[in-house]
């Protein structure tokens, strides 16, 4: 009599085959007909290329459309049949899809899209919490506000915009990096210069404000932190650091 | 086990984010029948914060949540996903849902995960891996799951019980309860070859604490083969229908979700199909109290 297969020596065949296809079936895993146990396979290969390919799809809708159904849909295939994404919930599948994306030569304004796509994910999901505010920031004293400690706010995220993408996502203007935030409940998308996003950037290595406005002005003489400042605390995308 | 606050016995909706506005503007009395409980998949809510996190609160001041797990893996001999539990838990203990459950089914295998509900053999060792591994989940939870008869489109050579032996076996050593789908049901036994009414005849009624129903694509074959794919994406049919009444004739009330996950129907639509189901259930039982 022949001793049943072990439940994990199964599961490793069967997962063979649904990423190989029915050559790697080695064993007598299931009853029934070679068709018949081939239909049954690909009801579940089926299921899971779908699934992975949707997830994908619904991550980047507009890098979708920029690149076209079928270009995106064969894109999506590489990169899956490469291995990319597949320890990673539905949900995480595009976490690489634009440095794939870029190491394959895809048009650059493709791969920033997909990294707008990505990050725009991430602001959405992102942990909910109040920004510090203008109005906030405007009732501090000077001494506070110098040992104001300051980090970005957890949905905001810098890209830089090159090639540019601005009409693509509907800004009016072109700018040389992308800002988003989700002060509240919806994702918003600005177009903003090297300072603002160089300062937006320092607060998350400096340990208060002045030694952020201090490396600013180091590495932008002739602008105004302030006015950076003062849009980047409307734009809801920092927080007041309590720890 | 603790065993889990259940759901009322009257019939839900799976609820998807096409809904959210129409099933509020049920509850707060402007226009459309209000739900009597919403499921929901918890992966859709793993995130940190966000919108999806608003909607889901504000759906909970209104009705009792389930949560329908689908992905952790409760039939894999590597064990739960570790990751999913810990998401779980945490979304569990922040809503606090009627109810909670997963599927008869393995969803990870040698460091990859599968977005889908693969089959598990109905082995000695597979019974004594689920187990163990609903133990660790429900210790985790610290409440009693219910598991899902899954849908098959294979049978395995090794299967040593048939499905209902298994559940039987599965639930009195586990401690959990039954997610009985009925479609589920009605795809294997056209599949595999058994016959769906007897099945549900021999089910043990008191071990199932929720009912699904939904529908499922239909392959026709060359050579007449017929295979049911349990794809959610169509209206309830008329044999899941009629297999329904003769269960809840036999059972009486229980839980009865109306589960759709493509093809997503408009809030009436699900709530006509809601209706049909409510009726069914007062025809063999009753009103519900």
């Amino acid at each position: 009599m022949v001793p049943p297969i072990s439940l994990a020596d199964a599961q490793l065949q069967m997962a063979r085959t649904i990423a190989q296809g029915p050559e790697a079936l080695t064993e007598a895993l299931f009853v029934g007909t070679p068709v018949q146990v081939l239909r049954g396979l690909k009801v579940h290969a089926n299921t899971i290329s779908h699934a992975r390919l949707v997830a994908l799809e619904a991550t980047f809708p507009r890098t979708r459309a920029l690149i076209g159904e079928a270009i995106f849909n064969s894109l999506s295939r590489d990169y899956l049949d490469t291995g990319n994404g597949r320890n990673q919930p539905l949900d995480g599948l595009g976490r690489h899809f634009a440095d794939w994306l870029q190491a394959n030569a895809i048009a650059p304004e493709c791969v920033t899209l997909a990294r707008f796509e990505w990050l725009w994910l991430e602001s959405y999901h992102a942990t909910d919490m109040a920004p510090l505010s203008v109005s906030a920031f405007a009732a501090l004293s000077p001494s506070e506000v110098l040992e104001l400690r300051i980090k970005p706010h957890p949905a905001a995220h810098v890209l830089r915009n090159d090639p540019d993408i601005a009409t693509i996502i509907g800004l009016d203007a072109p700018a040389e990096w992308l800002l988003l935030a989700r002060p509240e409940a919806e994702v918003m998308a600005y177009a903003i210069a090297d300072a603002t996003a160089s300062l937006f950037q320092l607060f998350a290595t400096s340990d208060n404000l002045a030694d952020a406005f201090e490396t600013f002005l180091l590495r932008h003489p002739n602008s105004n932190p302030l006015e950076a400042m003062q849009f980047l605390l409307a734009a809801g995308v920092l927080r007041k650091d309590e720890s | 086990m603790i065993p889990a606050p259940s759901l009322t016995p009257r019939v839900g909706i799976g609820l998807k984010p096409e809904h959210y506005v129409a099933m509020l503007e049920a509850c707060n009395g402007a226009g459309g029948v209000r739900t009597n409980w919403v499921e929901v998949h918890p992966q859709n809510y793993f995130c940190a914060g966000g919108p999806p996190h608003r909607w889901l609160t504000a759906v909970a001041e209104h009705v009792p949540l389930s949560f329908h797990s689908t992905a952790l893996s409760l039939g894999s001999a590597d064990g739960p996903d570790a990751w999913e539990l810990d998401q779980l838990a945490a979304l569990v203990a922040r809503y606090q849902p009627a109810s909670v459950s997963d599927h008869l089914s393995w969803s990870n295998a040698g460091g990859e995960k599968f977005p889908d509900l693969l089959p598990v053999p109905y082995t000695m060792e597979a019974l004594e891996r689920l187990i163990a591994n609903i133990d660790r989940v429900q210790t985790r939870l610290k409440r009693a799951i219910l598991i899902e008869n899954p849908s098959r489109y294979l049978a395995f050579a090794d299967d040593a019980l048939d499905e209902v032996d298994f559940l039987h076996e599965l639930c009195a050593r586990a401690g959990c309860g039954l997610l009985l789908d009925i479609n589920n049901v009605d795809v294997s036994a056209t599949n595999l070859g058994f016959d769906a009414a007897t099945y549900l005849s021999t089910l043990d009624a008191s071990l199932v604490g929720e009912i699904h129903l939904a529908g499922h694509a239909t392959d026709v074959f060359n050579d007449g083969t017929i295979l049911k794919i349990d794809d959610h994406g169509a209206a309830i049919s008329e044999t899941c229908w009629s297999l329904y009444a003769a269960f809840i004739a036999r059972s009486g009330r229980r839980p009865t979700l109306i589960e759709r996950d493509t093809n997503i129907p408009t809030y009436d639509d699900l709530m006509a199909e809601a209706c049909h189901a409510e009726m069914i259930m007062e025809a063999a039982d009753g009103p519900a109290h």
